[in-house]
């Protein structure tokens, strides 16, 4: 009985122009979202393959003038210096970055380490994309699923009994032998599946492009089918609760906007409030105050650091530039001036992050969102996470170069040999998310039993 | 009969429960937006100044050295924050606060706040002019869908038009209602925008803006209105009304604006930082400083030095060759970076052109660029920063290079200036820009605004009396 309702339900529902159309227009920016996501996946991979050479320090060649230098042998002043090592820290774009990298452009992706840079300048991005693109931010999956998939369900559901029951055909049906439950059912199913369908489709095609792993890829088909359950539950509240076309029209929308803009900008703009950051301004400033402390004090600041690690005191090569030291020093004292504002800028962002993990729960949109982005591998917390280790390699390196720099000297083989490489070490996907969609589950299934149970009076 | 209707009208808008609920909520968001704008500028503003007070003191107290190490220590310019940036923060999160004035070098703005964000969600974090814009045309769609529909489908319609009633007195006094409504929301922007500015004197609006803007909106908003109205007098049924309307609503004001930034940026794509970096190392260091540029680039510095001085050979003056040649990079990458940063600014123009022509098919995207157009916090204020820095860059580099040049002598980068030369360097001053300038960048913007306004007199009044006309058949 419910294959034939569903059979004639999607002859019925899909024939209209205007509905084939939104149905369309829907499949189209799917479409462009995911091309265009792919298009800069792929970009981002090559922009990280093809860091210009002379960015970084030649790992081998610099070892073996180290060992020639060692063994005694005459080799150019400036080379295997301590503060020639440069490494790059890079994040790689996520498995599925392609689908969920709306706001991915502001994120740093590179950082060069080594004894020029420090934590400020580490990061420093320049406006080179346009501000106003970057403020649109791209049109990606994600958006499209969270924002315009429940708009689709809703606009097409919200009257699916109401409109019978307005044009006196309901009765007329029910007379007939026909079941409210199973046309709601039927006509739901109708709408959500092309919904859910079609970008499913577009995640496994992107997948098979990105040669994504299969759990993010199941993590998105199964976020997607929740979510769009959630909102068909949500047009089955709304078609049974109203009896008028245009009081349910009214209700459908205004939980879309509730749900899907108002709380969530709400929730983004209180944990803002909450929990504002130190202004980057402010930042600069410190770095700016102690480098010039430091070069106004270099020599005296030199015999501090000096007293400090005695073992490199002696034998100073002279040919040695004195700005290696002045560099390397401003940039250590940058470091220990701005590290409480770098833990409360943390603090901040962690608090701000635990605001929202708390009160997604109100907003399936946000909920689906975090989802989306931890699976994805984009979002800010992984760019946080990013910054985090590359300032901790970043302390490593300075902390292994420092002696030998102030005191003009080499490091010795061996201690070059045990300063690593970076590697990213993926954050692992929180919790939070599980229980989250367990939790829009329970709601979907809550919502549908009970539309169900109104579908029933109804007969 | 008009005034009658009118407030007929408005009364079923004050019996309207949904109209409370939404005026309220609007209240609330409006207020709560505002007050952390005005915050947010307001401590914003006040770290920027702190910044600059900071960057020419440890300028100044940077004690002697040589002119052209103090040009590579050299300072920031910062961007000011723009009062109303409490209002509408535009694209202001998203562009740089401040330029690095270095030696040799034209560096793009950097520090921008965007970078900061913790937390991603669909829609932008609140402002004032965000509620308004999206939320506050969300509720006069929800409040007008039915206006004329909703007549039509209980019959009052018919009675009305049984009355002898003209169309143009029907639309007027629909129009006034919604005209109201619109007032209120206005009235509310004013507050939103005054109370914080008069509350603070760091963030002073000009009067003639907030005007304007004030302005902006009511004609805007009226337009959106009207559209409404005219969609409920055309649709049959108030579900076909609320559709169409809603259809309309999402299309301008949330896809349009989306799919507009995603165009242009796949029309214009953004220039690869990495790429800029390597074309300024290629284009603007190695050829002056290992490659032949360097020979005549110098010579010409040198004839302009001659001719100013009056001499008829550099040795003759007892200047600095080293700092004629750092000041002829200077001449020489300059060119190479208008060239440069040319063609990524007109990238950036380029995106924004995208908008501006969409903005014509939707008067939400309209509103939106005019609004932070007069806020000063579009595209075209940060590229007036920007460009603004860069002269001042070039002068500074320039006035070190010749303090150099002048006096060191024979003591090339040993000699050493002191407090008396940092002091004489100017700060970064950005100029103001006048409300005209920004409405005559605008006036693709205020033409569409104004035809959106005009179509929607027109085709209010134009099908609601032919609903009207119907009914009387």
């Amino acid at each position: 009985m419910l294959r034939f309702h569903l059979a004639r339900e999607f002859n019925a529902l899909w024939r209209p122009a205007p509905r084939l159309a939104a149905l369309a227009l829907y499949a189209a920016l799917i479409a462009w979202s995911v091309a265009d996501g792919v298009s800069w996946h792929r970009h981002a991979e090559s922009v990280l393959a093809d860091v210009p050479a002379d960015l970084l320090t030649d790992r081998s060649e610099w070892m073996a003038d180290l060992e020639s230098a060692e063994a005694g042998e005459e080799i150019s002043p400036y080379a295997a210096r301590p503060m020639s090592l440069t490494f790059l820290a890079a994040l790689p774009p996520g498995p599925l970055a392609a689908l969920a990298g709306r706001n991915e452009a502001m994120q740093p992706h590179t950082a060069l380490i080594s004894g020029w840079r420090s934590e400020v300048s580490l990061f420093q991005r320049y406006e080179v994309e346009g501000p106003v693109a970057l403020g649109a931010g791209r049109l990606d999956l994600a958006f499209v699923v969270v924002a315009v998939l429940p708009l689709l369900v809703l606009l097409l559901s919200f009257d699916v009994l109401s409109r019978d029951r307005e044009a006196g055909r309901f009765r007329l049906f029910l007379i007939q032998g026909g079941r409210a439950g199973q046309t709601l059912i039927a006509r739901l199913i109708a709408v959500a599946l092309p919904a859910f369908a079609i970008p499913a489709i577009a995640i496994l095609v992107a997948a098979l492009l990105l040669d994504a792993p299969v759990a993010a890829t199941r993590v998105w088909i199964a976020g997607l089918a929740i979510y769009t359950a959630f909102w068909s539950a949500v047009a089955a509240l709304v078609a049974v609760s109203f009896r008028q076309v245009s009081t349910g029209a009214l209700a459908a929308v205004t939980v879309w906007a509730l749900l899907v803009v108002v709380v969530p900008s709400t929730v983004r703009f209180s944990a803002e409030a909450l929990y504002p950051l130190p202004s980057r301004v402010s930042y600069l400033t410190e770095a700016r105050l102690a480098e010039g402390a430091t070069r106004r004090n270099l020599a005296e600041r030199a015999e501090i650091f000096m007293a400090e690690h005695p073992d490199e005191a002696d034998a100073p090569d002279e040919a040695v530039p004195g700005f290696y030291r002045a560099s390397y020093l401003a940039n250590v004292d940058i470091n220990t001036r701005t590290r409480g504002l770098v833990d409360a800028f943390e603090g901040q962002q962690a608090q701000q992050r635990g605001l929202v993990g708390a009160l997604q729960f109100l907003s399936p949109a946000i909920m689906l969102n975090q989802v989306l982005q931890a699976s994805a591998g984009t979002g800010p917390a992984r760019s946080a996470d990013f910054r985090r280790q590359a300032r901790a390699h970043l302390d490593v390196v300075l902390d292994a170069i420092g002696p030998a720099t102030v005191g003009r000297n080499r490091l010795t083989v061996e201690e070059a040999r045990r300063i690593p490489e970076f590697a990213f070490t993926e954050p692992a996907i929180p919790l939070s998310g599980l229980i989250a969609m367990i939790w829009m589950l329970v709601l979907a299934a809550g919502g549908t039993l009970l539309a169900l149970r109104r579908a029933q009076r109804l007969n | 009969m008009t005034g009658t209707l009118i407030r007929k009208e408005f009364r079923e808008f004050l019996r309207d429960r949904r109209f409370l609920v939404l005026f309220a909520l609007m209240l609330v968001l409006l207020s709560a937006a505002s007050l952390d704008g005005w915050n947010r500028a307001r401590s914003d503003a006040a770290a920027r100044a702190h910044a600059a007070a900071s960057d020419r003191e440890i300028w100044v107290e940077q004690g002697e050295n040589n002119p052209h190490g103090a040009a590579h220590f050299a300072r920031y310019a910062f961007r000011p924050t723009p009062s109303l940036a409490a209002f509408d923060p535009g694209v202001f999160d998203f562009a740089g606060a401040a330029v690095w004035l270095e030696a040799h070098t034209q560096n793009p703005a950097a520090l921008r706040r965007a970078e900061d964000a913790a937390i991603a969600t669909p829609f932008p974090t609140l402002s004032a002019a965000w509620v308004i814009q999206v939320i506050g045309t969300l509720a006069l769609t929800v409040l007008l869908f039915q206006a004329v529909a909703g007549e039509r489908e209980r019959g009052t319609l018919r009675a009305l038009a049984a009355t002898g009633l003209s169309a143009g007195r029907f639309v007027a006094g629909k129009t006034g209602a919604v005209l109201l409504v619109v007032g209120g929301l206005c009235i509310l922007i004013f507050l939103s925008v005054l109370l914080p500015g008069a509350m603070s004197g760091d963030l002073d609006a000009g009067a003639m803006r907030i005007a304007t803007l004030a302005g902006t909106y009511l004609c805007a908003l009226t337009g959106f209105a009207l559209i409404v109205v005219a969609i409920s007098a055309r649709s049959r049924s108030q579900s076909a009304a609320f559709v169409l309307a809603i259809g309309f609503w999402v299309s301008v004001s949330v896809i349009l604006p989306v799919i507009g930034g995603q165009l242009a940026a796949s029309l214009h794509p953004d220039i690869d930082e990495q790429e800029l970096k390597n074309a300024i190392q290629l284009e603007a260091q190695s050829p002056f400083w290992s490659g032949d540029a360097r020979e005549p680039a110098v010579a010409a510095y040198e004839a302009e030095v001659l001719e100013e001085f009056g001499a008829a050979r550099f040795e003759d003056l007892g200047f600095d060759r080293e700092a004629l040649i750092l000041q002829a990079h200077e001449e020489f990458a300059n060119e190479v970076y208008d060239r440069l940063y040319g063609t990524l600014y007109a990238r950036h123009e380029a995106q924004d052109r995208v908008l501006r022509y969409l903005a014509i098919a939707s008067p939400v995207l309209a509103l939106q660029r005019l609004s932070s157009g007069l806020a000063e916090t579009d595209l075209t204020a940060q590229l007036r920063f920007t460009r603004q820095a860069e002269a001042h860059r070039r002068r500074i580099i320039e006035q070190l290079n010749r303090d150099m040049m002048m006096n060191a002598g024979e003591s090339g980068y040993a000699y050493t200036a002191d407090r008396t030369l940092w002091e004489q360097i100017p700060d970064f001053q950005a100029e103001p820009v006048s409300t005209l300038k920004i409405l005559e960048r605008y006036r693709i913007e205020i033409l569409a605004l104004l035809a959106w306004l005009l179509a929607g007199f027109t085709l209010a009044i134009h099908l609601s009396g032919r609903a009207m006309k119907q009914e009387r058949l």
